[in-house]
């Protein structure tokens, strides 16, 4: 059922590699999935033309603004799982993926630069929220950070978003070989070779972490007594 | 006895079979939903990309004057 966007204006921030990383992880899990490549750099597809991509986990690309809302509910009547891979750029296709996102993943590094275009996308979420008198459920999810050192400007950062009641996945995307190594070598972090990779484990239980709180969140949203609600008065302002 | 010791993260109770597919929508059928949500993108500084719609916009800022008149006036 659900529908994953993974949004930013930020270039870099880790779309893509969240992405396939939590792709991978769900069709590891047994669900089918679809990934959406709306990219116009094409790095989910580019990934999939590589050996070893899952056999329940089909790639689209082609999709642009004109066509995305009917290749999303297309895919979404297919697989119970559909994540939206969009450019890091503030366009009219990442605002029609947020209105038929069941949940939008705002991957950002922690620097200021990031921070500050995730706050665009979480306007422009909730300007959808008032308009459409629904919740669209969404939270950051700190990526390319390390996971030794956490700089105080990536604490300032996340105490920023605490303050406005942003929510924020406990796991992050760390800066891993093994998140490189899948665009290199394809397939899923399961299939890469530890000979090959360094730290191959720490990336696997990531992805698992990631994967297992992403799955919680949703759950949560079925779970919830209406599909739709109101959050004019709920929901934090960033604005 | 296994050579690795049990995760105390295990993630056994991430059951994703409880997830479906949708059933038919068609917000894409409805132009009056895809024009709102036009609307509050093109509000939000998200702009189309299409380039039919991007020359319109051109035309609509450079009316105001263009970046540099508005820099010495």
């Amino acid at each position: 059922m659900p529908t994953i966007a993974m949004v930013t204006p930020k270039g870099g921030a880790g779309k893509s590699t969240s992405a396939v990383i939590l792709g991978s992880e769900l069709a590891r899990r047994g669900a089918a999935v679809t990934m959406i490549d709306a990219d116009p750099n094409k790095p989910v597809s580019d990934w999939a033309k590589l050996p070893g991509r899952p056999e329940n986990l089909t790639v689209l690309a082609e999709v642009t603004e004109e066509n995305i809302i009917e290749e999303i509910e297309g895919a979404a009547q297919k697989t119970p799982f559909v994540i939206v891979d969009l450019e890091g750029t503030a366009s009219m296709t990442v605002a029609y993926a947020v209105s038929r996102a069941d949940l939008v993943i705002i991957p950002t590094q922690g620097s200021q630069l990031d921070a500050k275009q995730a706050t665009r996308a979480i306007k422009l979420i909730q300007q959808q929220e008032r308009a459409f008198g629904k919740k669209i459920p969404y939270a950051i999810l700190f990526s390319r950070t390390s996971e030794a050192i956490r700089p105080r400007t990536l604490q300032h950062i996340k105490n920023e978003f605490a303050k406005h009641g942003v929510p924020a996945f406990t796991a992050h995307m760390h800066e891993r070989e093994a998140f490189r190594a899948i665009f290199s070598f394809g397939g899923t972090l399961e299939s890469l070779n530890p000979k090959m990779v360094n730290n191959l484990g720490a990336a696997i239980s990531n992805a698992r972490a990631l994967a297992a709180e992403v799955v919680s969140l949703l759950r949560a949203k079925t779970e919830e007594p209406t599909d739709e609600q109101v959050t004019t008065d709920e929901t934090a302002k960033v604005a | 006895m296994a050579e690795q010791r049990a995760s105390i993260f295990s993630d056994d109770d991430v059951d994703v079979s409880a997830f479906k597919p949708k059933p038919a929508a068609n917000a894409a059928k409805n132009p009056a939903a895809v024009e709102q949500v036009r609307a509050i993108s093109e509000a939000a500084n998200f702009r189309s990309r299409d380039p039919s719609r991007r020359r319109k916009n051109r035309h609509a800022t450079n009316s105001a004057g263009t970046a540099q008149a508005a820099m010495f006036n």
